[in-house]
């Protein structure tokens, strides 16, 4: 959890591009995650966001370009291996493990179990180690406010009671940086609201770092984010501050339109 | 599952004089059969489950059981290896578990369906093997195929207590002990004595019992192991494997580890298998006979559920003898069953020879279902229907002489206890899709000790 003394990037993607057959989904995007930063990833629909995601987590091969975490080259590793550099991320369409209980859905990502040690689960050790992680679990989903839903299948929760889950299951594996798709779509405003003030106070709290993709501009400008990205048409268009996206010409025109204007001149 | 206990009381068979000899080694055939199920369906329910990689092929790690077991100790004059049972084995549950390991990496970027024909093909290149190769026929002279002659697990101690049988002792054979009237101080005599049977009970009786430890004690591992976070990550790569790799946990590490323990569960099963048959051959793989009633217990029984396999397996092995009793039923009046047997096969020669009464029969069954506008009995009405006239059309009286000798029409109590099975199979896949005894999901309490926070 400590912020490296150096402050380098913990992720820095470098000119990255990916194509689907004929179809170039990302042409050159770089950009950098400092640590203990809160950022936004921001574009029109189809401009290539979650596939970027999905190049940083190894889900996809990039066709060219490079990935630092943590400043070790994460380009052609497994999900697995760059996860276990401290990076976790969610999927835009929520992916629990649906004939799994909620709980248990929480308890699978800890970091302790990568070696699950067959002779200590013989003779049924470490229940502490156990005991910790499950009152871990009803903590985050109590945050999360969703203890009850603690006993259901994750196939028998709602869309956005699913999203929630979501989020604590990727907090269990403790990430120091961490990448959510659309968090919080289709989660009522003002749980949603508190979801994005509790991310920042993690952030704060821990010097983790945070980049999260999100349409909802007022969540975005407005819920604390540090530094926003803003992607077209798998490119860069701006990186900034909120007041600087919120001033920008370009981005206004592409991007927010009459909404952007429209927050902009509520704000003042 | 009391039911079933009761059943297993009620099996019948030939009165005659030795009738608690032969009760006494009937039930521990059963459960010795029913041990060797279940083993089979832990290890399928492991892979399939548990670890959702579906698997075809339990019969192929079984197969390595039995074969290394059977090669590993059978006499070195009859081209086996002479080894002592114990490491043999140890070796067969390693190699099938290295077998286990190693499959997962060729496979690994395999879709669930293909993963299962390779499985498939596995086992019917051992069949195939066992059938063909010379360095796979073990045992006596004149047994062509297939491997025999190897030495039973303490099989001397049971017959011949502290004494031990051999060519330089007063006992060629552990059987030469047991027809020895003198050798009272062995455990099959005492136990003979014991459950009064008149004789030195049953080799069998002791494999039944070394089978329902083995079980019991592949129970309490397995219980273990999948109550434990590795158990979580298993059903987690089941249900996403993606995401679970997502989550850091290594998903090729773990298929293989869970390939390799349930390969090792099913050679156990497998070198039970060896013991029970006492020699076998190729024969004893196939599919109809293994795999598919693995896969009907893991179906019935309940898929996730060791104790769902307990039952399941429980079902299909009773079949199977309550059919092994009406096979023998149908060809003699004296014998249990024989008028359930003479009842199968006077419908089933009303099936084969009047075809046109039966599918009128099944017209009248749709009409009835389109008046009490019951959707499926007039489905199931006219599927009868329209099968039944095929099979009078399709049908000559040539092909009923040929199939079936002198013109006497029996049923094969084979073909009909599959078609059974198979029912009961697609039964429960319609109306109970979860088996007997589903999942039960894992519902952990909040631990005392943590303080909620609002
Ligand atoms: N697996 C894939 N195969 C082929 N094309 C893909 C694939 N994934 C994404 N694409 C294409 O890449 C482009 C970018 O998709 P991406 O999912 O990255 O958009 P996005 O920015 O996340 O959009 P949204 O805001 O709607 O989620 C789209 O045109 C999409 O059709
Ligand atoms: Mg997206």
């Amino acid at each position: 959890m400590e912020v490296s003394p150096l402050s380098e990037p913990v992720l820095k993607v470098e000119n990255l591009r990916k194509e689907f057959g004929g179809l170039v989904a990302v042409k050159d995007v770089s950009f950098e995650v400092g640590p203990g930063e809160f950022i936004g990833l921001i574009g029109p629909n189809g401009c290539g966001k979650s596939t970027t995601f999905n190049c940083i987590s190894g889900l996809l091969d990039q066709t060219a370009g490079s990935i630092e975490i943590f400043g070790k080259d994460a380009s052609n590793m497994r999900p697995d291996q760059i996860q276990n550099l401290g990076f976790t991320r969610t999927f835009q369409h929520t992916r629990l493990w649906r004939q799994m209980t909620v709980i248990e859905n929480l308890l699978v990502p800890p970091r302790d179990q990568f070696k699950p040690n067959p002779f200590a689960s013989i003779l049924q050790l470490s229940s502490s180690a156990e005991e910790e992680r499950l009152a871990r679990a009803y903590d985050v989903l109590e945050q999360l406010e969703v203890p009850h839903m603690a006993h259901n299948l994750a196939s028998e929760l709602s869309g956005g009671q699913s999203k929630l889950v979501d989020i604590g299951r990727s907090m269990m594996g403790d990430p120091k940086l961490l990448l959510l798709d659309e968090p919080v779509a289709g989660v009522a405003g003002p749980l949603a609201m508190k979801i994005f003030n509790n991310l920042r106070q993690i952030v704060d709290e821990t010097g983790i770092s945070v980049l999260i993709i999100e349409h909802n501009m007022d969540f975005i400008l407005r819920q604390g984010v540090d530094r926003i990205v803003v992607m077209n048409e798998g490119e860069i268009l701006m990186v900034g501050t909120p007041d600087e996206v919120r001033s920008n010409r370009e981005v206004i025109e592409a991007y927010l339109g009459a909404a952007g204007d429209e927050s902009g001149g509520e704000e003042e | 599952m009391f039911i079933l206990i009761l059943f297993l009381a009620w099996l019948p068979i030939a009165e005659s004089d030795d009738f608690r000899f032969k009760k006494v080694l009937q039930v521990s055939n059963v459960l010795l059969t029913l041990s060797i199920f279940i083993l089979m369906s832990f290890s399928l329910n492991l892979h399939t489950g548990y670890t959702g990689m579906v698997n075809f092929g339990v019969i192929f790690f079984v197969a390595i059981g039995t074969i290394t077991v059977g090669i590993l100790t059978a006499p070195e004059n009859l081209h086996g290896y002479d080894w002592a049972i114990l490491p043999a084995v140890l070796i067969a549950l390693l190699l099938a578990a290295a077998f286990g390991w190693a499959l997962a990496y060729p496979t690994a970027r395999l879709r669930t369906d293909y993963f299962a024909i390779v499985t498939i093909s596995l086992g019917e290149i051992v069949r195939v093997l066992l059938a063909g190769e010379p360095l796979l026929r073990v045992g006596a002279v004149g047994n062509a195929i297939g491997i025999s002659s190897y030495p039973l697990p303490f099989e001397d101690m049971w017959f011949c207590g502290s004494e031990t049988s051999g060519p330089d002792t007063n006992w060629v054979s552990p059987d030469a002990c047991r027809d020895d009237p003198n050798l009272t101080d062995t455990p099959a005599y005492l136990i003979g004595e014991w459950l009064n049977l008149g004789e030195p009970a049953p080799y069998m009786f002791l494999l039944m019992i070394m089978s329902v430890v083995a079980v019991i004690l592949v129970w309490i591992l397995l219980n273990r192991i999948l109550s434990s976070p590795w158990g979580r990550i298993l059903k987690a790569i089941r249900e996403d494997e993606e995401v679970a790799q997502h989550h850091g946990h290594d998903v090729l590490t773990h298929k293989a580890a869970s390939l390799a323990l349930g390969a090792s569960i099913a050679a156990l099963a497998g070198a039970f298998w060896a013991w029970k048959l006492t020699g076998f051959e190729p024969s004893f793989m196939s599919p109809a006979r293994s795999t598919f009633l693995v896969w009907a217990a893991f179906i019935i029984g309940g898929t996730s559920n060791n104790r769902g396999m307990v039952v399941g397996a429980f079902i299909i092995v009773l079949m199977e003898f309550v059919f092994n009793v009406l096979v023998a039923g149908q060809g003699s009046t004296d014998l249990p069953l024989h008028t359930t047997a003479a009842r199968i096969d006077s419908l089933f020669e009303w099936l084969i020879l009047s075809p046109w009464e039966v599918a009128s029969l099944f017209l009248v069954a749709s009409f009835v279902g389109f008046a009490i506008r019951s959707e499926r009995i007039l489905e199931t009405g006219l599927a009868g229907v329209a099968i039944f006239s095929f099979t009078a059309v399709a049908l000559g009286q040539r092909s009923i002489d040929e199939s079936f000798f002198g013109g006497v029409v029996t049923a094969d109590m084979l073909y009909f206890k599959l078609f059974l099975i198979g029912c009961l199979m697609l039964f429960s896949l319609k109306f109970n899709t979860k088996g007997l005894l589903p999942e039960v999901p894992v519902r952990p309490e909040r631990p005392n000790g943590g303080e909620s926070v609002e």
